[in-house]
């Protein structure tokens, strides 16, 4: 079956179609998600909104860019937001026990341990991803699809609207962000 | 190369040969049930845009009925202001 009937099918309601849609991408939009949110349980939580959306939209689907790649937009997207609205409640709940009295609240969260990661790099791994979680939205977006998800820049530009060769630059900047945030953690820890 | 150095390097490296994880078992099946409660109120565009012509036509019907009746009572207040003209024409105006 092309693309194209594919999509015509999906945009008749066709139940057993969306099935096949949603066990064909689950895992790559999860993983997206894990890598993005740093949280198994969240991601959980917005790869069921994802597909919802999926199935909302694909009628306004015109086909521009491939199925996967939109899909993958949307994971993006929706991540993003979540982490967007998480920071929104971290921030007013701390402002609200400033005023409160309530004492302090823990701000720093805790290093995700990616259960994929090989036995020996855990720690490494967690450190690193405690950086990336402090790169900006696009520098994090385009590391992310990259080294979990091995997408090429090519595609990494098609999921985020952008030319290739911005998204080499997201990626060089990205690498020398987190070298930068490595080493003042490393210099830290050493002391 | 320094320790730090070395540190940072294998730190960039520690997500090479990442394992893809598995999805959670009941995934597949809670995104299909939200999506079959929500089938019942989505709205495909052909029917969105029946109903947006349904709502059109109630609001214009009742804007018509709305303009007929204030021209009737128009009428029958100008019927009223006649007859009572009529009726206390006998009388001298101040």
């Amino acid at each position: 079956m092309t693309e194209q009937a594919r999509i015509e099918e999906l945009k008749t309601g066709n139940e057993a179609a969306f099935r096949n849609l949603v066990e064909e991408f689950q895992k790559r939009v999860y993983n997206t998600c894990v890598g993005l949110l740093q949280n198994t349980e969240d991601a959980e939580d917005v790869t069921q909104e994802v597909f919802v959306s999926v199935f909302q939209s694909i009628h306004g689907f015109k086909g521009e860019s491939r199925l996967s790649t939109w899909i993958y937009r949307i994971a993006v997207t929706k991540s993003l937001e979540f982490t967007r609205a998480k920071n929104r409640k971290k921030r007013f709940a701390f402002v609200q026990s400033i005023f409160s009295g309530e004492g302090e609240i823990k701000t720093d969260t805790p290093h995700f341990y990616h259960p994929g990661v090989q036995l020996e790099n855990k720690e490494r791994a967690a450190v690193l991803f405690a950086a990336i979680d402090q790169l900006a939205e696009n520098q994090k977006t385009a590391f992310i699809l990259h080294k979990l998800e091995d997408l090429s820049y090519q595609e990494i530009a098609e999921v985020m609207n952008v030319t290739v060769s911005s998204v080499e630059s997201l990626m060089f900047r990205a690498k020398q962000n987190l070298q930068k945030k490595l080493g003042d953690y490393y210099e830290k820890n050493e002391k | 190369m320094s320790t730090k150095e070395t540190q940072i390097t294998k730190t960039m490296q520690s997500l090479d040969g990442i394992r893809s994880l598995e999805v959670p078992a009941a995934l597949t099946q809670s995104v299909m049930d939200r999506v079959s409660d929500m089938k019942m109120i989505v709205l495909r565009p052909q029917f969105t845009w029946a109903v947006a012509a349904s709502l059109a036509l109630l609001i214009g019907i009742n804007s018509l009925t709305l303009l007929q009746y204030n021209r009737s009572s128009d009428n029958a207040k100008q019927a009223r202001q006649a007859i009572s003209a009529e009726y206390f024409s006998y009388t001298v105006p101040f």
